[in-house]
């Protein structure tokens, strides 16, 4: 087997082939028979089999929101906290945190004789480079959570000092496995980080080491031996196999070819059948915040009348829509933050589903229907990959046409729908997936504030062109308020804003469903978020 | 013979230079950026800028085709954006895996499909000739990856026999014979699925071409001189029918070869097909780019090699 020029060990192997048939044949006939009889008599290694979607461009997730690289990068590193599915902030590389009483400094007291999975030591060093290289400059969140640390200082090895421009009251939220897992700055310190081999050979220092990565076929680790937590991780190995068709991971899993499917690669339609399963659990992760989002285009006519918009809202029967799509996992949501942050507003009212009243709405705005029953269309994209959006959209047609609104749907792929929607800005109305976690300051701002649009666009931002000078002025002052009383009035203010002006229209919020196969494992999926699982507690049953 | 060679090679160098260029500009005219891909969840325009650059994605398209062509001509076909390492180095590392199934899929049609295609030309006109031709077609008939999900459904899942996919076990770590025996395994239902379709092919060109060769007068004369219908099949009109044969599984091979992309989806298969499929999707434009010249590739050398297997087995071709 050859190894790639640039691959630090042999990381990647470039072949998956029938070649390999014969390399073992040979080192099974050079002596290894001799090493098996003893092998016969010890206990077969313990190996939970896990599933992804695609074969992970990067596994570094301290620098993309990539999916595939959390879930593969997850297991290898570690955070300074990790947050809970409660959302309670726990100690991982740090075991303690001070803020001072201003909320302008943060001292974090580093956990102590951690090694990192080459056998170095770690310590204050990596955290400051890694949220000064790449946590804080390059991961899209990240960007985002740290914007207020103006420096970082490491007095000793076991103590990081953030010193804040100014309060922030996401910061702490944005030290776990979201956006701050930490990177060995003596692997990482003097070259791009963009272009690192170790983006693919990745070393950490979390439960298990990194092996292999076959592309197309699987990857593999094996248990950190020196991991910090006594005992954990379980499993002596960990191996997630790469099954691109859908149906095709179902039946896999059916088969107990594999043991446990995360959210992302799991079909929300198979999720309560497979769920039901003797033998099977099924567990809900919140993400901290996720929903399916239609982002209105309010730049033009008729969609920047906000009577239109709203008229839309009564239109389109979103309880039909959540109790049909996806049934099981939606929650209802209204305005723009999601029912699982503490921030949410519950006295927002609904736009009950009403095509009378929309009719009505529609008429008074001066949009009457033309002679063959229609007012105007209505250009309706998403991600064709996206099963649960060409459902809904099928809903979303129905009810738009018996108030007059002719919906044009347009199901793109990913390349597609970043260059037709979020680039071109054609659109009337795109719905996804978003993320909105880990706290609003993260996740939810960046689609309303008018400093989050971009000209160029940029996707995922503030792409309807939504402008309130109110909104974004309100934004400014929670970023600073420490008081979590006083910011979660400010964030209900926001709320009523936007729902009234509604230019993202929630479809629902929904928990991502992960299986896994009880009678194999336990202890998975005790965190947040079903794609950034670590395994360090997955436990195989006895 | 050799002027037929020569010939044959040099026509497939303007026809390769045709596929990259119309390759080339067809993957560019398609929508989407691969930079805002690369770039992730809500890009800086710094970040964007720095990966276009960083990908030679923000020269025009004329430069960007001619630093194509003349690295391609050294077999650089430059780095894929995707998996960041170079794209002939991804594409050959799949080349084994895609290889085994098409060559056991082919062999398999080859061998189900032309016993097939004789016994039906032998019983023309008869019940078994009907029966046969009805299972050549409904082969042919069947969509892949209805096949595909059905094969898993059945001998998978509901009689545990074989694995759903995957090139080897995940679950235990195989070594030598029984290492082996488990890709076979993996490689039973994806192949089956594969074959059944080149053995429909396969199996009605066959008869045609033999019910021709039957007819012939040569076949008449051997009759004649009292050799039996075993000989007169196999050794007198079967050598003239495999010519249609040949042309057709080398037609085929190719097209294999460039990647089962519907089969090796179904089946998690990490050949080219799934690279393909990917590459697509991701707008890897390099990736994409070589995908399609390895494509072209496979099937234009596959042409070539069928032409001389043409010119070996047929006397007439070599003049």
């Amino acid at each position: 087997m050859s190894r790639e020029p640039n691959m630090p060990g042999s990381t990647i192997s470039p072949f998956i082939s029938p070649w390999h048939v014969a390399r073992r044949s040979v080192l099974a006939g050079l002596g290894v028979s001799a090493l098996s009889f003893p092998r016969a008599f010890a206990a077969a290694p313990t190996r939970l089999v896990g599933v992804l979607e695609e074969t992970p461009s990067i596994i570094n997730p301290a620098i993309t929101a990539v999916i595939s690289s959390y879930a593969a990068g997850t297991p290898v590193y570690n955070a300074l906290t990790h947050i809970d599915a409660k959302g309670n902030i726990t100690p991982e590389l740090a075991t303690a945190w001070d803020i001072s009483p201003d909320g302008l400094t943060y001292t974090f007291h580093l956990r102590q004789g951690v090694t990192w999975h080459d056998g170095q030591k770690f310590g204050a060093a990596d955290v400051k480079f890694s949220l000064e290289n790449a946590n804080g400059k390059l991961h899209p969140w990240g960007r985002g959570a740290f914007r207020a640390v103006e420096r970082i200082e490491t007095p000793d090895d076991a103590t990081v000092v953030l010193h804040l421009r100014q309060p922030s009251a996401a910061l702490m939220l944005g030290t776990d496995s979201a956006c701050g897992l930490i990177l060995p700055k003596h692997i990482w310190d003097g070259s791009d980080i963009l272009k690192n081999p170790h983006n693919l050979a990745p070393i950490g220092t979390g439960p298990y080491k990194f092996v292999e990565m076959l592309p197309g076929d699987r990857l593999r680790y094996a248990r950190n031996e020196t991991y910090f937590v006594a005992g954990q991780p379980y499993f002596d190995e960990l191996v997630f196999r790469i099954i691109p068709d859908p149906a095709a991971r179902v039946a896999a899993f059916e088969n107990e070819e594999v043991d446990t499917i995360y959210m992302n690669a799991l079909p929300f339609s198979e999720a309560p059948r497979l769920g039901a399963e003797p033998g099977v659990a099924l567990k809900r992760t919140n993400l901290r915040g996720a929903g399916f989002m239609g982002i209105f285009n309010v730049r033009e006519k008729p969609y920047s009348d906000v009577r239109v918009r709203q008229a839309v809202a009564h239109a389109i029967d979103r309880g039909f829509i959540r109790n049909n799509v996806d049934k099981g996992f939606t929650i209802k949501m209204l305005g723009p933050v999601p029912p699982a942050s503490p921030l949410y507003n519950t006295a927002l009212q609904d736009y009950e589903h009403d095509p009378a009243l929309a009719n009505k709405m529609l008429d008074e705005a001066g949009y009457p229907r033309g002679a063959n029953g229609i007012r105007f269309g209505f250009n309706f994209l998403w991600p064709a990959a996206d099963a649960g959006v060409t459902r809904m959209a099928d809903v979303i047609r129905q009810n738009l046409a018996a108030v007059g609104i002719e919906a044009h749907l347009q199901p793109l792929d990913r390349a597609a729908l970043t260059q037709k929607g979020y680039i071109a800005l054609q659109f009337d109305m795109i719905c996804e997936s978003y993320g909105l976690g880990p706290d609003p300051d993260i996740g939810v701002e960046r689609l309303y504030n008018s400093h989050n649009i971009f000209n160029p666009p940029v996707p995922y931002t503030n792409v309807s062109g939504y402008r309130n000078p109110e909104v974004d002025a309100l934004f400014d002052k929670q970023r600073v308020q420490l008081d979590p009383t006083a910011r979660k009035q400010t964030y209900d203010r926001i709320q009523e804003l936007i729902w009234a002006d509604v230019p993202v229209l929630p479809m629902f919020a929904y928990d991502g469903p992960n299986i896994f196969r009880k009678s194999v494992v336990k202890g998975l999926y005790e965190g947040s978020y079903g794609n950034q699982e670590s395994f360090a507690t997955a436990k195989p049953q006895a | 013979m050799h002027y037929v060679v020569l010939r044959r090679i040099l026509l497939t160098i303007p026809l390769m230079l045709a596929v990259v260029v119309v390759t080339f500009g067809l993957i560019h005219l398609a929508p989407g950026d691969p930079a805002y891909l690369l770039a992730g969840d809500a890009p800086t325009p710094e970040f964007l800028a720095q990966v276009r650059a960083e990908y030679g994605l923000d020269q025009p398209l004329g430069t960007q085709l001619l630093t194509y062509l003349g690295k391609a001509a050294q077999l650089d076909f430059g780095t894929s954006i995707y998996f960041k390492r170079p794209v002939f180095a991804v594409i050959f590392a799949r080349v084994p895996a895609t290889l085994l199934l098409t060559l056991c899929a082919l062999a398999l049609a080859s061998v189900g499909g032309v016993l097939l295609g004789v016994t039906a030309a032998r019983h023309r006109g008869t019940r078994i000739d009907g029966l046969l031709s009805a299972v050549s077609l409904v082969g042919y008939s069947i969509p892949t990856f209805w096949l595909g999900q059905l094969l898993v459904l059945v001998f998978a899942m509901s009689l545990n026999w074989l694995p759903t996919g995957g090139f080897t076990s995940t679950r235990i770590t195989y070594t030598g014979l029984d290492y082996g025996i488990d890709v076979a395994k993996h490689l039973v239902l994806p192949v089956i699925s594969l074959a059944l379709f080149e053995l429909g092919l396969i199996a009605r060109f066959t008869r045609t071409a033999m019910i021709e060769a039957l007819d012939r007068d040569y076949v008449t004369v051997a009759y004649a001189k009292g050799a039996d219908t075993g000989r007169v099949l196999w050794r007198h009109a079967l050598p003239n029918a495999l010519l249609t044969t040949v042309t057709v599984i080398g037609l085929e091979f190719g097209v294999l070869l460039a990647g089962a992309l519907v089969t090796e989806t179904i089946f998690g298969w990490p050949g080219l097909g799934t690279l393909f499929y990917d590459a697509v999707f991701r707008r890897d434009f390099p990736l994409l780019t070589g995908c399609f010249i390895f494509a072209a590739s496979a099937v234009i050398i596959a042409n070539l090699l069928t032409d001389l297997l043409y010119a070996a087995l047929d006397p007439r071709v070599r003049r």
